[in-house]
Order: structure tokens, then sequence, then C-alpha cells
């Protein structure tokens, strides 16, 4: 049972890096591929709806307004989708080269925001959020079921 | 409430601030390994040689600091939310003045014209100056409790000392007075095992868990290891010329020792387990850093007729297998990662741009990683056998005519691609 903001998402985080790296493992040997990413493209749709749904508008109600850090997330969501309608076609189209490029590049972006999230962006949440924190993460669990 | 540091896509500083950096570098080792080539194996009998001052500087200022500053300025937004003031004002004051003194002061090793040590001095005091200055303003800004953050403080204080003891053996080399013995150590410990040391372990404790996705490192040595060697190099520089002293050099060869032995631990547990080539320059980067660390743990006791050729070799394996095996496999990550990176920023939902592997691909890279680890095979025979001198330091020279088409084939690539989504969005 997760009291914070950080630890439930740093976990869930760590969820999607292991399915990350299992699709990773199964591109290069050309077996169970489709599987593999559908369960990594499953967990972080759900990390994403979590915290655009969940936590995001929630911090943004206890600042009283936008939260520019909110807007970065946002963008890197973004930018990362972008990446998985590329990784998408790679796989269906069997391309190893085109997937590790683009996975390669992946990897940078989602870490880096990783990083950012737990670093900076939770630890603000936890403490904004206060005693609303429980509902939050009420929220969040009930969006993945 | 005030922002979160770190978390403003507009801190990125534009592309041209770190690659402006990036493209020159490898033409300082180039340099470096044609004079290698030239002037033969005498060159590196004593590393007081006026060739081997002027080696060991066009690699360390022209290369390895080049690459090290740009990539500071880059990484400061991201890994300390801390973007560093004017970048594209600041990286030319800082890039120019640089460049030039890492021609200058090996100009004047090997000259000894009086003017070009004046103008090594001017310029790359300029550069220095502007460069700690900027990088102190951003990281008094940063968040504190990232230890990379204080590995980066320390090791901007230790690029000042190594600059401030340069600066005190430049009217010595100008014989203006004579050398004091102790200075001439401490420089290199100092820019060494200092600045490029300290960054690297600094930055290590962030990157390594972050990409590679090994166990992190554990809490105490987050918390203790940067200080401690810190406080080595201090202890060290205090006791300097005592009887002690050695031995406290041997203790900093322990504990760069212990770095490398941990961080390969953890690589051997990473959780992904695609190989890139970034992983074999990093191997690469930790196997030099073990032997050469070895040889200072043992260098007080190999006898005085032989810490010449130690010296020599400790230099060559942490600036060239080390520092360059890094910053190899750096480059290969952050100069296609940038292009991709500055082109979606531009072009976001204006259709795909392209991935990393199009500016600079894993195949790419893999060919420069065998052509390094031959190189640095190479330097090591002819570390133990003087007539390999001139066919190893040719294939450095290969190797940075490898890597610097490499860097110029990516630029030339992000900017055609820019022209071509510029052109289809119009």
């Amino acid at each position: 049972m997760h009291h914070t903001i950080t630890s439930f998402l740093t976990e869930d985080h760590s969820r999607c890096d292991d399915l990350w790296t299992r699709t990773e493992d199964a591109v290069q040997a050309q077996r169970g591929a489709r599987d593999a990413w559908n369960a990594f493209r499953t967990a972080i749709d759900r990390h994403f709806r979590m915290e655009e749904e969940a936590l995001f508008p929630a911090l943004e109600r206890a600042v009283g307004g936008r939260f520019p850090p909110v807007g970065v997330m946002l963008m890197e969501h973004r930018q990362m989708r972008e990446l998985f309608t590329q990784l998408d076609a790679a796989i269906a189209a069997g391309d190893v080269d085109e997937f590790s490029g683009l996975s390669q590049t992946l990897l940078i972006v989602m870490e880096q925001h990783n990083l950012k999230e737990q670093n900076i962006l939770y630890p603000t949440a936890d403490r904004a959020l206060g005693a609303t924190t429980a509902t939050i993460l009420e929220q969040m669990t009930a969006l993945g079921s | 409430m005030t922002p979160g540091p770190g978390l403003s896509l507009t801190q990125a500083p534009p592309l041209s601030v770190p690659f402006r950096f990036y493209l020159g570098a490898p033409l300082f080792a180039l340099l470096a390994a044609l004079l290698l080539v030239v002037q033969g194996p005498d060159a590196l009998a004593s590393r007081w040689m006026p060739e081997a001052l002027a080696v060991t500087h066009l690699f360390a200022l022209g290369f390895v600091t080049q690459v090290m500053v740009g990539s500071l300025m880059q990484m400061l937004p991201v890994v300390a939310g801390a973007p560093v003031p004017r970048p594209q004002l600041v990286a030319a004051l800082v890039h120019v003045p640089l460049a030039l003194g890492a021609l200058l002061l090996p100009t004047f090793f090997l000259t000894h014209w009086p003017w070009t040590l004046y103008a090594a001095i001017g310029t790359l005091g300029f550069s220095l100056a502007v460069f700690l200055f900027a990088i102190t303003t951003s990281l008094l800004r940063a968040s504190a409790g990232f230890p990379t953050v204080g590995g980066m403080w320390l090791a901007t204080v230790s690029l000042g000392f190594a600059a401030g003891l340069g600066l005190l053996l430049a009217p010595m080399h100008a014989g203006l007075v004579s050398v004091v013995v102790g200075v001439r150590h401490l420089h290199p410990v100092w820019g060494l095992a200092g600045w490029v040391g300290l960054l690297v372990v600094g930055v290590s404790f962030q990157v390594v868990p972050m990409f590679q996705l090994t166990p992190p490192y554990p809490r105490v040595v987050l918390r203790f290891f940067v200080p401690v060697l810190f406080a080595t190099l201090i202890v060290g520089s205090l006791l300097d010329t005592s009887p002690m002293e050695p031995y406290v050099w041997s203790l900093l060869g322990g504990e760069f020792f212990a770095f490398a032995a941990l961080t390969t631990y953890l690589q051997q547990r990473r959780r992904r387990k695609t190989r890139d080539p970034s992983l074999g320059f990093w191997r690469t980067a930790l196997l030099s850093l073990a032997v050469c660390s070895l040889l200072g743990v043992f260098r007080p006791f190999v006898g005085l007729g032989n810490t010449a050729r130690v010296d020599t070799a400790l230099v060559i394996l942490f600036l060239m297998g080390f520092a360059g095996s890094l910053n190899l496999g750096m480059l290969l990550k952050i100069v296609p990662f940038l292009c991709w990176f500055h082109l979606q920023a531009t072009f976001l939902g204006r259709g795909p741009v392209p991935h990393m592997g199009m500016f600079l691909g894993d195949r790419a890279g893999r060919r420069l990683l065998r052509v390094h680890q031959t190189a640095l095979f190479l330097l090591a025979v002819s570390l133990l056998w003087a007539p390999a001198h001139r066919l190893a330091w040719s294939a450095v020279a290969v190797d940075a005519v490898w890597l610097g088409t490499l860097l110029v084939l990516a630029t030339l690539r992000y900017r055609r691609a820019v022209r071509a989504l510029a052109a289809a969005s119009t």
C-alpha cells in the first residue's frame, strides 16, 4: 500500500521500464515482440492517464491555476506518443533497425522524463496535495482496474 | 508557488551551444596524435618533455575539456534544473578563447616563443573565468539534494584549482622563476582526478542507473563518495612533498578503483539487456580506469627509476582510455539525441521526425568502438614496447578522424532534415 504519490508512481515507472526492456529483448530475439509491445503500451497508457486525468488536474487545483511543469510533462507525453506511433509501425513491419533507432530515442526521452517527475514533480505534488493525497491515489488506482 | 526547477523545455540551450564545442574537439585529438607520430617515442620519455606537455594539453583542453564544457552547458538544465544564463553568448565567450588557448599553449611548449605563452594565459584565463562564473551562477540556483550537483560543484572547484596552479606554473615555464616541484605535481592531479574524475563520478551516479537501468548506487556511496575523493585531493595537496604524500595518491587510486569496480558490478546487473555501443565504451573506460588506478596505488612502490614511465602510463590511460572512451560513448548518444530533440521541438505535431538512428546509427557506433579499442590496445602495447609507438598513435589519429566524420555527418543530416521538414510543412 502506497501513501505517497512519489512511491506509487515511481514503482509504476519501474514496472513500465521492465515491460519496455522486455519489448526490446523480444524484438532483438524476433519472438513475441507484438505481445511484449502491447503489454508495455497498456501499462504506459495507463500511467499517462493516471497522471493526465487524476494527478495533474489535482495538482493544478492545489496550486490554484496553471502549473508550468505540468505543461512540460504533457508535452513530453506527446513526444512519447509520437514515438509510440512510429514504434508501432516498425514492429508491425518487423524492421529491427528502425526499431533500434526509435527505441534509443524513446529510452532517453522516457528516462529523463521519469527522473524529472521522480525528483521534482512527484515530491512537489506530495507537498501540495497534503490530505487529498489518499483520494488521488484511489482515483489513480481506479483508473487502472 | 514557484515552478519546480528542471521542468522547462525552454531551458534546453540551442543546438549550437553544445555542438560548437563538439565539432572542433576531434581536431585537437588528431593534432595530438599526429604530433606524437612525427616526434616518435622519445617525446613521451617523461611527462615533463615539451612534446609530452604539448600533447597532453592539446588532448586535455582541446578534446576532453571542450566536450565536457559543451555537455555541462547542455546537461545542467536537465540534471540540476539550473540553466546557464545567456547560453549562446556564454558558449561563444568560453569556446573561442578555449580553442585558441588549447592551440597556443602547446605551441608555446614546442617553440618557447614568449608571446604564445602570454596569449595562452590570456585566452585560457578568460575562457575559464567566464565558464567558472557562469557555471557557479547556475549551480547556485540548482536544486540541492542531488549527488550529481555536488559532483559538478567540486569538479568546478577542481577546475579552478587546476587552472590556478597552471597559472602559477606559467612564469616558471617562461623561465622567470625556477620550477617548484609541488605545483608541478599538483596541477595534473587537480586537472585529471579533480576536474575530469569528480565530474564523471558525479554524473555517473545519475546516468548509469537512469539509462542502463542498473540498480542504484548505494546511498552511502551517493552521499560520501565525491566528498571523500575531494578530501583526499585536499589532503594530498596539503601534504605536498612530505614523505606521506605518495601514499595519499595511492589512496586516491584505490578510491577510483572502487568506483570502477562498483560501476562495472552495477552494469553487470542492469535490467536493460540490449547491448548498444555505449555500453562497450563504458566497459573500455572502466577497465582503463581500473588499470590506471591500480598503477596509481602501486606507484610509490615501483622504485624511482620507473616513476617516469608509470606517470606517462597513468596520464595516457586516464586521458585516452578513461576520459576519451567516455567522451566518445557520450557523443554517440548525445549528438543524435539532440538532433532529434531539436527537430521534434520545432516540428512537433507536423508529422514524424527522423529518430536518433538516422543521424548516427548503432552500426557506425560499433565500428567506432572497434577502432577506438584497437587504438587503445596498441597504446598499451606501445607503453611496454616502444617500437609500436608510431603505429599506436596513427591508430589514435584514425580514431579522431572517424569520430569527427561521424559528428559532421550527423550535423549535415540534421540540416537536411530541417530543410526537408520545413519544406513539407509549408
